[in-house]
């Protein structure tokens, strides 16, 4: 099944504009073209640019691990091989299932029960009516709620809330794997449940990649690691080398 | 520009042929909305129709109109009238209130008008409930010019799906535009044939308001329907002329700054 999933991007740069007051409205805008103000008096919005040349290839069976400062764009980067963001330059070719982890409680409603919210979020993330119907029981089981799932999810404990949101995430399952940090949810027993769950689908899917500050997890998990800098790839390798760098960079010596 | 046309194009067919998934979200954005409530959406069709009867004996009075002819019309007209604003008004704030939704899951964004658009055709069916009683209290026998209100309907759904796609991409980066929008609503509402009828005007300058006025005449082509009214080939024509304009406007804005959407919010 994973063995078709690839990504390729070439010169992917993603800007933001930094809208103001000023620039969200229309009749500023209106206004200044009225009076005649020349263009180069009115102030353009600024740019923040959060990805800038990225040149990137991933093949089925790569583990990817992104390193990087906050700010660096390693979410800009999940966002983009997500699909969310799409470039404001070059090309992004991403050939297979995305599941994208990150985000998870999107979608979810206070006021709907447990089983509605098991629909809902199935349908935002854009599974079909009867994938999820199909998968409702096995869901359920996961998450060991019981009955609590018919009641609105406004009465839940945090923990339980947790449960529910990481058993739907992870239902279904995607050739390509984003992670925007481990998950980690729930007491002691659900953590190892959950922990093996995330391995599993880790270990099935064709593509990793994780965005992460875990040094340890990054080695572990990863077989290729690219260090990100203000929105470029600052370098690219084995999991082992950026890793030293990136710590040499951090001045955080390690052995 | 004619390749990312066509790819919009193709997007909003595919999407727009999903139905179990906007269409179930939809459903259950209202079941959720008036979950603590006895009689559900029903409660707005209730309000709607305290406002029917009160306005419309009030009016009937004051401009001298017989209340059998001015009643059903200001009732069918303002249920129609509903259905447009409340689709623009929420179409210009489809994804600015989408927003969390946009930046976290990766969806075409045009499931989210028609998500929004379909939530308000059902709170309009439940209203249609007042025709219904119309023709239980009204001695109307049943036309077949009735059935013209579904394709009449279908003229409205394309302009008003397209007219929600074009306001949601411009207020998304312009967002004082849903403010005028409201209140230019309001304006549009005295200016279209709704509390005053087309014989009312008929002979007055203010008669030509009824032909160049859009929304005068798409309202009309469900009213008339449904009123078991005669419509004239002029009306449908036209309506047919704003459905495939606003479709296009609506695809061009589409093709052109979907994917800008994520970055304004």
């Amino acid at each position: 099944m994973s063995s078709a999933a690839h990504i390729v991007l070439r010169n992917v740069s993603v800007a933001f504009p930094v809208l103001s007051f000023r620039d969200r409205s229309l009749r500023s805008r209106f206004v200044r073209a009225v009076t005649l103000r020349s263009a180069g008096n009115a102030p353009r919005p600024r740019l923040v640019s959060a990805l800038n040349g990225v040149d990137l290839e991933i093949r089925a069976g790569d583990r990817l691990g992104i390193i990087g400062a906050n700010g660096a764009g390693k979410t800009t980067l999940l966002r983009v091989l997500a699909g969310i963001y799409h470039p404001t330059a070059g090309t992004v070719d991403v050939c297979g299932r995305c599941l994208s982890l990150f985000d998870l409680a999107a979608g979810f409603d206070e006021e709907a029960t447990g089983y509605e919210n098991i629909l809902r979020r199935g349908l935002v993330i854009g599974a079909r009516r009867t994938e999820i119907e199909a998968r409702r029981a096995e869901i359920a089981e996961f998450t060991e709620l019981g009955d609590r799932l018919d009641l609105p999810l406004r009465t839940y404990s945090s923990g339980m809330m947790l449960r529910l949101i990481f058993a739907v995430a992870t239902a279904i399952e995607g050739e390509i794997v984003l992670l925007d940090e481990w998950i980690g949810v729930g007491d002691q027993q659900f953590r190892k449940k959950a922990r093996q769950r995330l391995d599993a689908i880790v270990a099935r899917a064709g593509i990793l990649v994780l965005a992460s500050h875990d040094i340890d997890l990054i080695k572990n998990t990863c077989n290729r690691a690219i260090l990100l800098r203000e929105g470029r790839i600052a370098a690219a390798g084995s999991t082992e080398d950026i890793l030293d760098q990136y710590l040499a960079g951090t001045g955080e010596g390690r052995a | 520009m004619e390749n990312r046309i066509q790819a919009a194009a193709s997007e909003i067919v595919r999407q727009s042929a999903q139905f179990d998934r906007w269409g179930t979200l939809a459903l259950m954005d209202i079941s959720l909305r008036y979950r603590r409530t006895v009689i559900g959406p029903l409660w707005i069709t209730l309000t709607l129709a305290a406002t029917i009867a009160s306005v419309g004996t009030v009016y009937a009075t004051l401009f001298k109109q017989d209340v059998a002819v001015f009643l059903p019309s200001f009732a069918v007209g303002l249920i129609v009238w509903t259905l447009i604003a409340a689709t623009l008004q929420e179409g210009s704030n489809v994804f600015v209130a989408s927003g969390h939704l946009i930046k976290a899951v990766p969806a075409p964004l045009i499931v989210h008008v028609l998500q929004m658009t379909a939530r308000n055709v059902v709170i309009f069916l439940h209203h249609l409930l007042l025709v219904v009683l119309l023709y239980v209290v009204m001695p109307w026998p049943l036309h077949w010019t009735l059935l013209l209100a579904v394709p009449g309907f279908a003229i409205l759904l394309v302009t008003l799906v397209g007219a929600a796609t074009a306001l949601g991409l411009l207020c998304a980066r312009f967002r004082d535009i849903g403010s005028a929008i409201v209140s230019g609503l309001q304006f549009v509402f005295f200016l279209t044939p709704i509390i005053w009828t087309e014989d009312a005007v008929r002979g007055t300058a203010f008669h030509w308001l009824t032909r160049v006025n859009p929304f005068a005449t798409l309202l009309d082509l469900v009213r008339k329907p449904l009123l078991s009214q005669a419509t004239d080939p002029e009306q449908w024509l036209l309506g047919s002329v704003y459905a495939v304009g606003m479709a296009m406007i609506g695809l061009g804005c589409y093709a052109r700054y979907r994917h800008r959407v994520a970055y304004w919010l």
